[in-house]
C-alpha cells in the first residue's frame, strides 16, 4: 500500500514536471521582446545666464559673464557657444574661463564679426555634472563700452548644450542683455 | 490491489504522451524548413505613440530574426490612418534607415489610396559579409510621419505584402527567405482640434482634406454621405535631389541616374528588375547564387546566361549604365561633348596602411563655372593608392549636362565630411576666392588631372542637430556621437562602415574623438 502511495503521488509529480519544461521550452522562442526606448534628449532645462552691471559709463573697463545653470542635475557633453555684440559699440579685448569647468577646446573673439566663439567638449566618459541649482561661467568677458546708448548681447544661433550618453540637444533657455550706457 | 498495475500503465502512457507531443511539435517545425530556413517576427515601436497636430510622430520598424539567421533584405508595406500623412514627392526624406543593418534603401514609396501604406525596400550594405549581417532584434528603420489631423488610428505592417530574406548560415544552405510571423502593430492618438472646412479656407499651413467616400461592401446597403472636409498640416514639399547622376556613379534605383541611363548590376543587362531577394545576395561581396536562383534571373532575363559571377564582385547596389551599350564603361554609344574631371583627393586623418574600412566612401561633387552649377552625388574614385602613408583615391568623372572648360571652381563632400572647395591644382589650403581657376578639356584622356589631395576633407561630420543626417557643421552633438561610440569601441569588419570611425581603421576610438576635436578646430579658425 505504501509503495502504491509513493508511486501515485511521483507520477503525476514527475507529469507536472515534464508539462512545465515543455511550456518554458515551447515560449522561449517566442518570448516577447519589449519595446526599445528611443533616445531622447532630457527635457531638463538649462539657462545660459548674464550677470553684469545693467547701467555703465561709457569708456570704462567691465565684466560681462554668462553663466549656464540647470534645475535638475544634468550630465553635459559638449557646449558651443556663440556670443553675439555690436562691434561698434563694444570692445571685447579679453574672455576668461571658470576653472571648475573643462577647459574649452577653441575659443575666439572676432571683433570683426562681433562675434565670441567658445566650444568646450568634455572628454570625460560621463560628461561634466551640473549639480541642481548650480552652476559654471561659460565666459567672462572683458569688455570697453564704446559710446553711450543700449548695448545688446544675445546668445547666437548655434548655441547648443549636448547631453551625455544621449548625444542630444538639451533645450535651453536664454535671455538678451541689454546694458544702458552713459557718458561721464 | 487490481488498481496498481492500471496506475502504472496510465502514468507510463501519460509521460509517453508528453514525449511524443513534444517530439512531435519539433518535428514540425523542422518541416517549415522546408520553404523558409527561419521564422521572424516585425514589428512597430513603440507600441501606443502619441502626438500633436503639426508635429512629428516617430515610428520604428524592427524585425526580430530567429535562430540566427541574418537580416539581407526587406520588402514591406506599413499602413496608416489619414491622420498620418508621408510626403508623396520625397517619402524617403521621412525614412531614416538603420545603416548598420541595412544599408541601401532602393525603394521608399506612398501606395494604396483610402488607407495609405508606405513601401519600404531595402537592403543590405555594400560589401557587408555574411557574417557580419544583423541578427536577432534588428532595427530598420525610423519613420517621420507628419500628424495632419486629431484622430486615433493604427500604424499596420502588411504582412501579405511583406518578405524579408536573409542569409542562412547553415553551410550549403541555398534558401534565403525568412518566414514572417508574429506582427506587432502600433496604436497612435493624435491631439488637436479638428478644423472643418466647408467653406474651403483653413489657417496658414493647412490645407482643406476632403476625405475620400467610405467604401461600401459589396451586397450592403451603405448611406453614401461625403465626410466633412478638414484642415490638415501641409507636408513641407521637399524637392527630390536631381537626377544628375552618371555613367559610373552609384545608384539604388533607376530615377537616380540621368535621363538615358539605368541602374544596375555591372553584370546585369536588362532593363527588367530582379527579384529582392536576389538582389540582396547580389551584395554580398563573394557570395554567389545557387543554380535556382540563377535560372529565375534567366527567366526574367535571357540575355545575362553566362554572365552571372561565380563569385559577387563588391560594388555598391548598381550604376548608372546606358541601357543602348551596357556593357561600354564610359556610356559612350557616342560623344557628349561634357566636360571630364579627372582628380585626385583624401580623406583628413586616414591612415593609408591602417585604414580597412575606408571602402568605396562616396563623395559628392560640385562643379561651378560660367554661372552654372552642377551636382554628383555618390561619386566613387575608381582607383586608390597609398603615397607616404596617406590614401589618395583618384578618378575620372564625366560631368553630365556641363560643358565650361575654363575658370572651373569643384566642391567636394565625403561621407562624413565638411565641404570643401578646390579652385586650382595642387591646393594645400582653403581657396578664399569666389570662381575658381580649373580648366578641363571633353576627354578623359587630354583633361589635366588635378591633385586636390594635399587639401584633404575634413572628417566630423557625422550627425545632425536635429536628425542623424550630417547637417554641414562640425559641432558638440558630433563629438558627443563619436565620444559614445568611443567609449564601447564600436568596432566593424574590414570594409565595414562606421560613421563615427574617421580614420577608417574600423574602430570608433579615442584617436577618433582626437580628429574630431582638430577638425573642428581647423574649421572655427578657418571661419571666425
Amino acid at each position: 500500500m505504501n509503495k502504491n502511495r509513493i508511486i501515485k503521488t511521483l507520477i503525476p509529480l514527475a507529469a507536472v514536471v515534464i508539462i512545465i519544461e515543455s511550456v518554458i521550452l515551447l515560449s522561449r522562442s517566442v518570448a516577447k521582446v519589449g519595446p526599445q526606448d528611443l533616445k531622447k534628449g532630457s527635457d531638463t532645462p538649462v539657462s545660459l545666464v548674464w550677470e553684469a552691471n545693467r547701467e555703465v559709463v561709457a569708456g570704462k573697463n567691465e565684466e560681462v559673464v554668462l553663466k549656464m545653470k540647470t534645475e535638475k542635475e544634468v550630465f553635459v557633453d559638449a557646449v558651443d557657444l556663440y556670443i553675439k555684440y555690436d562691434p561698434l559699440q563694444v570692445t571685447v579685448s579679453n574672455v576668461t574661463f571658470d576653472d571648475s569647468f573643462v577647459k574649452p577646446s577653441f575659443n575666439k573673439i572676432s571683433q570683426e564679426k562681433g562675434l565670441v566663439v567658445i566650444n568646450y567638449l568634455v572628454s570625460a566618459p560621463k560628461g561634466f555634472g551640473l549639480k541642481t541649482g548650480t552652476g559654471v561661467d561659460l565666459a567672462r568677458l572683458k569688455l570697453k563700452y564704446l559710446s553711450e546708448g543700449e548695448v545688446n548681447f544675445e546668445v547666437g544661433e548655434g548655441t547648443l548644450v549636448v547631453e551625455n550618453e544621449s548625444a542630444k540637444v538639451l533645450p535651453f533657455n536664454s535671455d538678451s542683455l541689454i546694458v544702458k550706457v552713459i557718458s561721464k | 490491489m487490481k488498481s496498481k498495475p492500471l496506475n502504472i500503465v496510465f502514468a507510463l502512457l501519460m509521460i509517453g504522451a508528453l514525449v511524443g507531443g513534444l517530439f512531435l511539435v519539433r518535428q514540425k517545425q523542422e518541416t517549415r524548413r522546408g520553404a523558409y530556413f527561419a521564422g521572424t517576427k516585425m514589428l512597430i515601436m513603440p507600441e501606443k505613440i502619441s502626438g500633436n497636430v503639426g508635429g512629428e510622430v516617430i515610428a520604428q520598424l524592427f524585425v526580430d530574426t530567429e535562430k540566427g539567421a541574418k537580416l539581407s533584405s526587406i520588402d514591406t508595406q506599413i499602413c496608416y490612418g489619414n491622420e498620418l500623412m508621408i510626403g508623396e514627392d520625397d517619402p524617403s526624406s521621412q525614412v531614416v534607415l538603420n545603416k548598420e543593418a541595412l544599408g541601401t534603401l532602393v525603394d521608399a514609396s506612398v501606395v494604396g489610396e483610402r488607407y495609405k501604406c508606405l513601401r519600404l525596400v531595402a537592403i543590405a550594405a555594400l560589401n557587408v559579409k555574411p557574417e557580419n549581417l544583423k541578427e536577432g532584434m534588428v532595427r530598420v528603420a525610423t519613420i517621420k510621419f507628419i500628424a495632419a489631423v486629431a484622430g486615433s488610428g493604427e500604424i499596420k505592417i502588411d504582412g501579405a505584402k511583406t518578405k524579408v530574406g536573409g542569409y542562412n548560415p547553415t553551410p550549403g544552405a541555398t534558401d534565403s527567405a525568412l518566414k514572417v510571423g508574429d506582427i506587432q502593430n502600433a496604436k497612435y492618438v493624435i491631439e488637436g482640434e479638428v478644423i472643418y472646412c466647408d467653406d474651403r479656407k483653413c489657417p496658414p499651413g493647412y490645407e482643406c482634406y476632403q476625405p475620400p467616400m467610405p467604401t461600401c461592401p459589396a451586397g450592403n446597403v451603405c448611406p453614401q454621405v461625403m465626410p466633412r472636409p478638414y484642415c490638415r498640416k501641409i507636408v513641407p514639399t521637399i524637392t527630390p535631389t536631381p537626377a544628375v547622376r552618371s555613367c559610373n556613379q552609384s545608384c539604388g534605383v533607376n530615377s537616380n541616374c540621368k535621363a538615358g541611363l539605368i541602374c544596375f548590376p555591372q553584370w546585369w543587362p536588362c532593363l527588367r528588375e530582379m527579384p529582392a531577394e536576389i538582389l540582396s545576395k547580389t551584395q554580398v561581396a563573394g557570395g554567389s547564387l545557387s543554380t535556382e536562383e540563377q535560372n529565375v534571373l534567366i527567366g526574367i532575363c535571357p540575355e545575362v546566361e553566362g554572365k552571372i559571377p561565380d563569385m559577387m564582385p563588391p560594388f555598391l547596389y548598381g550604376v548608372c549604365r546606358n541601357p543602348q551599350c551596357p556593357f561600354k564603361p564610359d556610356c559612350q554609344c557616342q560623344a557628349s561633348g561634357d566636360s571630364v574631371l579627372n582628380y585626385k583627393v583624401a580623406f583628413a586623418n586616414v591612415n593609408g596602411n591602417d585604414a580597412k574600412c575606408v571602402v568605396d566612401w562616396p563623395i559628392q561633387i560640385i562643379v561651378l563655372g560660367g554661372g552654372k552649377t552642377a551636382v554628383y552625388p555618390g561619386v566613387i574614385p575608381q582607383e586608390k593608392e597609398v603615397v607616404d602613408g596617406k590614401l589618395i583615391f583618384s578618378g575620372s568623372l564625366e560631368l553630365t549636362g556641363f560643358q565650361k572648360r575654363e575658370g572651373v571652381a569643384v566642391f567636394a563632400k565625403g561621407p562624413k565630411h565638411l565641404q570643401v572647395k578646390y579652385g586650382k591644382n595642387n591646393q594645400e589650403g582653403p581657396y578664399n576666392q569666389a570662381g575658381g581657376e580649373i580648366t578641363l578639356t571633353a576627354s578623359a584622356d587630354t583633361s589635366p588631372v588635378y591633385d586636390f589631395f594635399k587639401y584633404p576633407m575634413i572628417a566630423g561630420d557625422v550627425v545632425g542637430v536635429n536628425s542623424e543626417t550630417p547637417d554641414g557643421w562640425i559641432n558638440g552633438v558630433d563629438f558627443s556621437y563619436v565620444k559614445s561610440k568611443s567609449l564601447v569601441h564600436e568596432t566593424t569588419n574590414s570594409g565595414g562602415y562606421l560613421r563615427g570611425d574617421l580614420d577608417g581603421n574600423c574602430q570608433v576610438n579615442s584617436n577618433d574623438v582626437n580628429i574630431l576635436k582638430i577638425s573642428l578646430q581647423e574649421k572655427q579658425g578657418q571661419l571666425y
